[in-house]
């Protein structure tokens, strides 16, 4: 992981990406105990997100570098590594709030706990259930920043029923 | 309380304990069986698309993915 931290960071230096996020479980994993998953993803600003190939750029810069793509994927050491660009409002702010973390003396910018929650949410399969109902557990957010955050991301309703369905017994 | 629940117990908390190793360390727990989960998932019928477990060069190269799709996080 610390080989995609570096390849993150050098592509900003660069300029082939204007910012980045680790988010999915790889970074939950920083707030709850250790859980299995086997890809890495990562929210990305490109600087010419309007073109027809938006992470063109990218794979080409990650070619050069000997990273290759693997399925949807570029494998990077141990890790297939999923780009995606920040879609919308909800995951243009997780990467624009992201923590920065340091992993083994690396910088590596985190989507924050409360983000990872709301974007789990927004999603709405069992394991993002799962995983905000993990985030809860380990304290790193609340019910209240949760519905905070998405009040703001028209997701109230989504999480009226979330709370219906798993916080309220 | 029985000596089973108590187990139960005792093994939540030290399960949970572990949400409090450092981040990079979790990580390399996961890393560490990741092959497997991989090798696993293959034996199942549902297992197409599934990342390799093998190290990079030890096989080809898929083809360069498109930039509209949009994964879900895993």
């Amino acid at each position: 992981m610390k080989e995609v931290a570096q390849l993150l960071n050098e592509m900003c230096r660069v300029g082939v990406i204007l910012d980045y996020a680790l988010y999915g479980a790889a970074a939950q994993i920083r707030y709850t105990e250790p859980v299995a998953t086997l890809d890495a993803d990562v929210l990305v600003a490109v600087p010419a997100p309007d073109r027809l190939d938006v992470l063109g750029p990218v794979f080409e810069f990650c070619m050069q570098s000997g990273y290759h793509p693997e399925g949807e994927a570029i494998r990077v050491g141990a890790w297939p590594v999923q780009l995606m660009p920040a879609y919308s409002p909800l995951t243009r702010e997780a990467m624009e709030r992201a923590d920065t973390a340091d992993f083994d003396g690396v910088p590596f910018r985190v989507v924050r706990a409360d983000y990872l929650a709301v974007i789990a949410l927004s999603v709405g399969r069992s394991k993002d259930y799962t995983r905000i109902l993990a985030l809860l557990e380990s304290g790193s957010v609340s019910r209240e920043q949760i519905a905070r955050l998405a009040q703001r991301h028209d997701l109230a309703e989504a999480w009226k029923r979330f709370e219906e369905r798993f916080c309220d017994e | 309380m029985s000596d089973t629940q108590r187990t139960f117990e005792r093994q939540a908390a030290w399960q949970r304990a572990r949400k409090s190793l450092p981040w990079p360390e979790k990580i390399r727990m996961v890393e560490a069986i990741r092959d497997s989960i991989v090798l696993l998932r293959r034996s199942s019928p549902h297992s197409e698309n599934l990342p390799s477990a093998t190290p990079p060069g030890e096989r080809s190269v898929a083809s360069t993915p498109s930039s509209t799709q949009t994964p879900d996080p895993d």
